[in-house]
Formats: structure tokens, C-alpha cells, sequence
């Protein structure tokens, strides 16, 4: 398992907002938190990243995997152009850090976009630089938070297709957290259902849906009206012949 | 024509002042404004020629241009240092910026006597109140910019292994960067008040003692001759500045950038 998470909790202030969060990520694996907003999958993310140290519980992530993290926003350095802000993570030589951030930015479709500074980007450019920035320092691991949220459901497909594309090439284990269902069910491996007050892990979902997935197809419905009705709280609702679990924890 | 008037951002602003220089020049000539208090425009700039003939003007501005430079210049460095230690680290902020709010709320011209004790009339007390007149903008604007660092940024500098001196070169002090000119322009702004005051206080040339020079010789064109060019001088200083935030500004995203 590259990662491992175990009796992962978090309190802010007096408020224990997460408890006992058990699971683990393997090898290329996608793997989506679901949840409503607040139930605190953003925060376990920002464990797995280290950007949050006080958490409770452990997490055990495989020696020498590289972490990427793509935020929800694309943080771009304002003052840095395109290039720079995509070589910000590199070390060592500067023109060949360049001509590998060309190589990602051509992946991402910003080939043309270089020489130009974060003002002059659209929401969804300015995402693809920061998808370029993480790619750029080959992490073993990527971390997404709510990354396409803030855009338009034509540039959210679009760059859906993208990550899977570059998953496809590169086989990155990819931990993304998301409120959206369909985003969830199209990208992932596996869903895990964060729930409750203080959230636990309600279900760790196996999607056993072959790739590419068809956006329109009645399986797919199917799973979201499953995914409905068990973040309403109707577990009885659940259909079984669709769903594989791998650890339930309700 | 009135059109190009109305577009044109040099023209429509100097109608006034020209309008009242006009207006100035006429009503001194025809003596209604008598001469020993108000002295006509042409009468002002031919003292001015004077100056600039026998060479004294220059020697005036440049020493005056001179004070003021060197106190910028220490004031700025002071500030630089104290404001990123204050704005970068929580314990020297509870350390320092006490001290420092207590000396800002003392009018830096009440300084004056006590460093004219300390220094003499000399260089020193002049250079000294004015590095003290430009550190405390500068210094509060450097804290300012540096607490008002976007916390987003600065994770992404720590999601790419910053800390410490690299998260401030690389981060904190290009996002700081608005706000500490902004310093320096409001620091420039206060160091031509307190050039005037350094030089009012005892100097023996400089465009200030041109001032008090007019004052006892009773020649108003003089008094009027010094303030249009520290006018002249604080605007083309600024212009500078301004000309330098607009070049390492150029990528902020607002309505003054484009």
C-alpha cells in the first residue's frame, strides 16, 4: 500500500470534526472522499500533504513517494509568468527545468500560453498551469482538492479527461476530494464516503466500472442514485449487485 | 477641438493653473497684488535665472537633493530590516512593534531639538531626521505587506519544500512587494517635509535655507523660488518611484495596471 491511514481524527478548537478514519491508497490506484461541504475531507487531505500536522491517528505514506497537490483554487504566483510559475517546484537547471515545463505545459494544452502572467488567464487555464506545476515534479503521489469546483461543467469535463489521460500515461496514485457525485463516480477506482457528526468513514466503495466510463450510462445512474440516497442517510436504498465493497464501516 | 481638449490628459489639467499664473502675472503688473508680498511669475523665475547664472542654484538643489538621498537610503534599510524581522516572526513583533508604535506617535519634527543636541547643526542631525521621517512609513507598510501575504501562496511554497529564508525570498517578499512601495513613495513624500525642516533648523545652503534667506532678506520671490522647486523636485522624485512600482508591478491584476 503506498498509503496508509489509520484512526485519522482532527478537532478544531473543542469541535472533533473527524474520527477514526481508517484506509489505505495502492499503487495507481484513484481514489475519491465524497462528502457534504464541512464533513472534513479537505482536512484529510491536508494531512496526507503535510500541510496540517495536528491530527490525530497516523499516516503511513511509502518512503520516497513524491507528493504533488493541486488546491481547489489554482494559486498561481502572480508575479511569475506562465513558465515560472510551472518550474516553481523544480531545482537545479534552469533551462532544462524550462524545456520540462514546456513539455507539461503542452500536455495541459498551454503550449502557446508561456510568456503570459496569471491575470491574463481564464479560471480554466489558469487550473491547467497549476496541473502542469504539480506534473512537472513527477510526484508518485497526487493530491487533489475539489480541483475543477470553481469551473464551468465544459472545462470540468475537459480537464477531467486530462488527469485521466495523464493517469493513463504516468500512473500516479490520485487521492481527490470532491462534492460532486458524478465527478467522483467517472474518475474513480474507489469511493470513500465521509459522513456524520464528528464525519467517519461511512463507506469505502469499489466502482468495478471499466474505463473509458460513458458519462450518460444507466450504470452510472444507477451508482448516483445509490450515492444519494446513502449521503441522505437511506442505507436501505443501497443495491448490492452493483456495488463491491472492500471495508464497510458504517 | 474641444474634444481633443477633453481626451488629452495633459491639457485638460494645466488649464487651470495656467489660467491663474495668467490671471497672477496681470494683476501684479497692474499692482493690484503689491510686489514685496506677492511678486509676479516672471519676476520669480527671472530670480530663479539669477541662481542658475552664478551657479548657486545647483550647488543648492544638489546638496539638498544629497541630504535627502542618504537619509532615504538609511531610513529605508532601517526599515527593511526591522519591518521583515517584525512582519516574518510573531516573537519579534511582540518583541519590537510596541517600541515602535510608542516612537511613531511622537511627531518626528519633535525630535529636532534633542538631535541638534546630540549632533550639532551639522550633516548628521539633518540626515538623521529625515532617515527617521522616511523609516516609519516604510517599516509599517513592509509589516503590513508582509502579514497580508496570501496564506494560499505561502502553502504552495511549503507544498514545494519552502521554509524559512526561501519561502521569504521566493514568496513572502515578492508578494510584499505593492505594499513596500507604496512605503517607499509615502517615505520619499515625508522625506521632502523633512529635508525642509533639517534645513529650516541651521543650514548654510540648500533650497530650506534659500527659504530662510528669503524670509530675512524679506524677498518674497526667493520664499516662492524654493517652494516651486521643492514642488518641482518632490513630483520628479515621486515620478521616479512610481515609474519604477509600475515596472515591477506590471503583473498585479487591477485597474491601475492596465
Amino acid at each position: 500500500m503506498t498509503v496508509r491511514v489509520q484512526s485519522l481524527g482532527r478537532c478544531f478548537g473543542e469541535k472533533q470534526v473527524l474520527q477514526g478514519v481508517d484506509f489505505s491508497v495502492g499503487q495507481g490506484e484513484i481514489v475519491s472522499l465524497l462528502g457534504t461541504s464541512g464533513c472534513g475531507k479537505s482536512t484529510v487531505l491536508r494531512a496526507l500533504a503535510g500541510l496540517d500536522k495536528e491530527y490525530e491517528g497516523s499516516i503511513t505514506i511509502e518512503l520516497g513517494q513524491r507528493i504533488g497537490f493541486i488546491f481547489q483554487e489554482p494559486r498561481l504566483l502572480p508575479w511569475k509568468t506562465v513558465l515560472a510559475n510551472t518550474t516553481f517546484g523544480l531545482k537545479g537547471d534552469k533551462r532544462l527545468n524550462e524545456e520540462k515545463a514546456r513539455r507539461y505545459l503542452e500536455l495541459v494544452g498551454l503550449k502557446e500560453a508561456e510568456k503570459l502572467y496569471p491575470r491574463e488567464l481564464s479560471g480554466g487555464m489558469a487550473q491547467r498551469v497549476a496541473i502542469a506545476r504539480a506534473l512537472v515534479t513527477e510526484p508518485d503521489i497526487l493530491l487533489l482538492d475539489e480541483p475543477f469546483s470553481a469551473l464551468d461543467a465544459f472545462t470540468k469535463m475537459q480537464l477531467q479527461e486530462l488527469l485521466l489521460k495523464i493517469w493513463g500515461e504516468i500512473r500516479t496514485t490520485i487521492v481527490l476530494v470532491t462534492h460532486d457525485i458524478d465527478e467522483a463516480l467517472y474518475l474513480s477506482d474507489r469511493v470513500l464516503l465521509l459522513q456524520g457528526k464528528p464525519s467517519t468513514l461511512a463507506k469505502d466503495l469499489k466502482i468495478a466500472l471499466s474505463r473509458p466510463r460513458s458519462r450518460g450510462s444507466a450504470s452510472l445512474g444507477k451508482w448516483k442514485e445509490d450515492l444519494l440516497n446513502l449521503l441522505e442517510g437511506k442505507d436501505t436504498a443501497y443495491d448490492y449487485s452493483l456495488v463491491t465493497e472492500v471495508g464497510q464501516k458504517a | 477641438m474641444w474634444k481633443k481638449l477633453r481626451t488629452h490628459p495633459v491639457l485638460l489639467g494645466s488649464l487651470l493653473p495656467i489660467l491663474l499664473v495668467a490671471v497672477w502675472e496681470i494683476m501684479s503688473r497692474a499692482g493690484i497684488i503689491p510686489a514685496y508680498q506677492l511678486p509676479a511669475p516672471s519676476a520669480i523665475l527671472s530670480t530663479i535665472l539669477a541662481y542658475v547664472q552664478d551657479g548657486s542654484l545647483q550647488d543648492h538643489i544638489l546638496l539638498t537633493v544629497y541630504r535627502l538621498f542618504v537619509g532615504f537610503v538609511i531610513g529605508t534599510i532601517a526599515a527593511i530590516l526591522l519591518g521583515t524581522l517584525v512582519g516574518y516572526s510573531e516573537l519579534a513583533e511582540r518583541i519590537f512593534d510596541p517600541l515602535m508604535q510608542a516612537f511613531r506617535s511622537i511627531p518626528s519634527l519633535a525630535w529636532v531639538p534633542l538631535f541638534i543636541l546630540w549632533m550639532g547643526i551639522g550633516e548628521s542631525s539633518k540626515v538623521t531626521l529625515i532617515a527617521v521621517g522616511v523609516f516609519f512609513p516604510v517599516y509599517l507598510n513592509i509589516v503590513d505587506g508582509i502579514r497580508g501575504v496570501d496564506r494560499k501562496l505561502i502553502e504552495v511554497g511549503r507544498m514545494y519544500g519552502l521554509d524559512g529564508v526561501a519561502l521569504v525570498r521566493r514568496i513572502i517578499l515578492p508578494a510584499s512587494l505593492p505594499s513596500f512601495l507604496t512605503g517607499l513613495r509615502s517615505g520619499l513624500g515625508l522625506g521632502w517635509m523633512f529635508v525642509v525642516a533639517a534645513e529650516i533648523m541651521g543650514a548654510s545652503q540648500g533650497l530650506g535655507y534659500l527659504l530662510i534667506l528669503g524670509q530675512n532678506t524679506y524677498a518674497p520671490d526667493v520664499i516662492i523660488a524654493s517652494i516651486f522647486l521643492f514642488a518641482l523636485l518632490g513630483k520628479l522624485t515621486d515620478w521616479v518611484l512610481k515609474l519604477i512600482q509600475k515596472r515591477s508591478l506590471h503583473w498585479q491584476d487591477t485597474a491601475l495596471a492596465k
